[in-house]
């Protein structure tokens, strides 16, 4: 009987093992959707608004996740109170504290900041240029991720219950 | 403003401007040119800012200003996004905050139709020192009123004269109100922002607190929009040009706000023969003509004449 019991508790833990691959595995195409949404509406301020990229950031803080809306108000702070830092430098720090939550690789927030060590473009269209392009490489790396999504999903959860049989079988 | 002028400049560099920063009071401009000494220009005298922050009258002690120094420091005033100021470097210069204006030179691109569309490879920066004058419109301000009410008046003044400070501080007291007057709603159309120095659209100048600044616009839209909009007992501009604004400015007084404006001139002649217009069209429009000039290399008010009043 303890040994049932024993044997559906691996069973379970390795099955769960496999959910929670699948999760994370949505979980980081979810995360880059949404910094892609974060670039789009800094683009739209660019484009419609004109407006400064401290000042850009402010005004889309309110829309954005909690960790985010406070990330994107202290770029606007901080550049505001002009201790003397570049908008790459602050943007960069702030922003590290927020990504570092989300289940993203190293890639894909290097992606993130890229536009930000970019600046000083006395034409928009160069700056929103440049923004565009770090919303086109997350956005491919999320296309990518959700062609593979399915399979690999498939496979961590089987994986997870094979895996979890296997053990019960070797434990026996 | 104590000490804006170092919010100029990134943090690398500082250190560098630390000593200028502190005597900004006394500092009238700062050139900057790539691979030439800085300049600062502090109490009509020129001085070079050194490599260890000091300022020299030798100019073999200046410290060279590099393009790289020109273009940190010029995205620095920008916050890192000169498109933003798109509209202001193609006039050639930026307002920034504390009300400074910094003038760029370099490289100029252009439209097809021959419009200056941008500058590249800027190689020179002139920072003027924005120093506002309180108290500079005090000795005018029992002209202004009668029985407590505010008259038009137009201030006429050659290039340096200081009409512009005392729009300026007139603008202010007639916010504020003062011994003649009560405060009014005044509607000012700054629109090479050298009266508020708006910076992102914040006066960075005490405007009066019953003041509406409307920056960057065209003075003839810009009264006819502030007309409808912000319904100013005063309206303000600097520096009188066109017909269009005539126009206006007439539009205005037909709707009885009380108007003050600048206009370059010597006298009331010399302003009257270069629009084409005879006193009797001023008088309709302004109560106080106010001649500026310079006596001793100092600003003073040559001439003060009323409505109907000599002035030659």
């Amino acid at each position: 009987m303890v040994r049932m019991l024993g044997g559906c508790m691996v069973f379970a833990g390795c099955l769960g093992l496999g959910l929670w691959y699948r999760y994370q595995f949505g979980a980081r195409i979810k995360a880059l959707h949404n910094l892609e949404r974060m670039l789009e509406l800094l683009a739209s301020e660019v484009r419609y608004g004109r407006a400064t990229l401290p000042e850009c950031c402010s005004h889309i803080a309110g829309g954005l996740d909690s960790g985010f809306e406070e990330a994107f108000l202290e770029v606007g702070r901080r550049m505001e109170e002009n201790m003397g830092l570049s908008f790459g430098e602050v943007f960069q720090e702030e922003m590290e504290k927020a990504l570092g939550r989300l289940p993203l690789q190293e890639a894909d927030r290097e992606n993130f900041l890229r536009f930000a060590a970019r600046t000083g473009y006395a034409d928009s269209q160069m700056q929103l240029r440049e923004i565009e392009q770090s919303g086109e490489l997350l956005r491919d790396t999320r296309e990518r991720l959700e062609r593979e999504n399915a399979e690999k999903c498939r496979m961590a959860v089987g994986l997870g219950a094979m895996g979890g049989l296997l053990l019960i079988l070797v434990l026996w | 403003m104590e000490n804006s002028i170092l919010q100029l400049f990134p943090s690398g560099s500082r250190a560098l401007w630390q000593s200028v920063a502190e005597e900004q009071a006394s500092i009238q401009e700062i050139r900057l040119r790539a691979g030439q000494p800085i300049i600062i220009h502090r109490k009509g005298k020129e001085l070079f800012l050194t490599d260890w922050g000091r300022l020299s009258r030798n100019p073999a002690e200046g410290h060279l200003a590099t393009g790289r120094e020109l273009s940190e420091t010029l995205e620095h005033i920008c916050h890192y996004s000169p498109y933003a100021f798109e509209e202001e470097l193609r006039q050639g210069f930026i307002t920034v905050a504390g009300g400074h204006r910094v003038g760029v030179a370099g490289q100029a691109v252009l439209e097809t139709d021959g419009r200056v569309r941008t500058f590249k490879n800027i190689s020179y920066l002139n920072i003027r020192v924005s120093h506002q004058m309180k108290g500079a419109a005090d000795k005018i301000l029992p002209v202004m009123y009668r029985e407590g009410g505010l008259r038009s008046a137009l201030i006429i003044s050659p290039p340096g004269c200081g009409k512009t400070t005392l729009l300026r501080d007139l603008i202010r007291q007639i916010s504020d109100g003062n011994a003649w007057g009560q405060g009014m709603t005044v509607g000012v159309v700054d629109e090479r922002s050298e009266l508020a120095g708006s910076f992102l659209g914040k006066p960075q100048n005490d405007m009066g607190m019953r003041t509406d600044v409307l920056d960057g616009c065209p003075k003839d839209i810009g009264m006819l929009l502030l007309l409808r909009s912000m319904s100013p007992q005063v309206i303000a501009i600097d520096e009188l040009g066109g017909d269009g604004e005539l126009k206006a400015l007439g539009q205005a007084a037909a709707c009885g706000c009380r108007i003050l404006a600048t206009v370059h001139g010597e006298d009331r002649r010399d302003v009257e023969r270069r629009f084409g217009l005879e006193a009797a069209y001023w008088e309709r429009l302004f109560e106080v003509f106010l001649v500026l000039g310079k006596e001793d290399g100092r600003c003073v008010i040559r001439q003060v004449s009323e409505r109907g009043g000599a002035y030659g």
